[in-house]
C-alpha cells in the first residue's frame, strides 16, 4: 500500500542564520556519519539515493 | 453684444488655480500609483513550495519526495545552497519524532527566472523494524536572500499485514 502526502501552503520570513548553521552543521555530521560508516543518530538504518547498500 | 473680457487679475488667478489642479491631479496621480505598487508586492519575491511524498512498506519501509519552487513573482530568485534542505523525519507510535535525513536541496539550481519552477527529487529508505512508524513529515526550506521559504506535508503510514498495490492518497499540510 502506497500513501501520499502533498503540501498545500508556503510561509516565508527573515532567514533564521543560527537555524541555517545548524542544518549545515546537521548535514555534515550526517555525511561524515555516513562516509565512516557510523549509525544514523536516529537508530534507525537509513539509505538514501546514491548511497552504496 | 460681445463678452466683456475678464478683469486681468482674475484671469491671472484662474490661470493659477488651474496650474494648482493640474499638479494636483499629477501628484495624486503618482501617488495612488506607488501605493498600489507597494500594495501588489509586484517586483517582490514571492516563492510556491510544493512537497509532495510517498511511502510505501516492501520490507524496508521506502520513501520519495519531490520538491518544486516555483517563481510567482516578478524578480528572479537566486537559490541559497547552504540552509535550503528537505528534512525527513519519523513520528513513532509513543508520539515521538525523529529526524532521519538531511538533504540538501535544489543543488543544480542558481537561480530561479519569474515563472520558472524548478524540482527536486530524493529518495530514501528505513530498514525493518519500522512497524512503530506512524508519520513521516518532510519539511521543505528554501533560502533565498535573507528570506526563507518553508512548506511541508505530513504522510500517514498504516502497516498493513499484506503489502498490496493499493494506492492511499491523503492531502495534508
Amino acid at each position: 500500500m502506497t500513501f501520499t502526502g502533498r503540501s498545500n501552503g508556503t510561509t516565508s520570513r527573515p532567514e533564521d542564520k543560527a537555524r541555517t548553521q545548524e542544518l549545515e552543521r546537521r548535514f555534515k555530521e550526517q555525511e561524515e556519519a555516513k562516509q565512516a560508516g557510523r549509525p544514523n543518530p536516529s537508530g534507525f538504518k537509513v539509505r538514501t539515493s546514491g548511497q552504496q547498500p | 453684444m460681445p463678452d466683456a473680457p475678464l478683469h486681468p487679475v482674475a484671469t491671472f488667478w484662474l490661470g493659477v488655480i488651474d496650474e494648482i489642479i493640474k499638479l494636483a491631479a499629477v501628484f495624486i496621480g503618482a501617488l495612488w500609483t506607488l501605493f498600489n505598487f507597494r500594495k501588489s508586492r509586484t517586483y517582490n519575491q514571492k516563492l510556491d513550495l510544493e512537497v509532495v511524498g510517498t511511502v510505501f512498506i516492501k520490507d524496508d519501509l521506502y520513501g520519495d519526495v519531490l520538491v518544486t519552487a516555483k517563481n510567482i513573482g516578478a524578480s528572479r530568485h537566486l537559490v541559497q545552497k547552504a540552509g535550503s534542505f528537505i528534512e525527513i523525519s519519523v513520528i513513532l507510535d509513543d508520539l515521538s519524532e525523529h529526524i532521519v535525513e538531511l538533504f540538501q536541496v535544489f543543488t543544480n539550481d542558481e537561480s530561479i527566472e519569474p515563472g520558472e519552477s524548478i524540482k527536486d527529487t530524493r529518495f530514501w529508505s528505513i530498514a525493518p523494524p519500522v512497524d512503530n512508524i506512524v508519520w513521516v513529515r518532510l519539511d521543505l526550506r528554501v533560502i533565498s536572500e535573507e528570506l526563507e521559504w518553508k512548506s511541508s506535508s505530513l504522510i500517514r503510514v498504516v502497516q498493513q499485514p499484506d503489502n498490496t498495490s493499493d494506492t492511499n492518497d491523503l492531502n495534508e499540510e
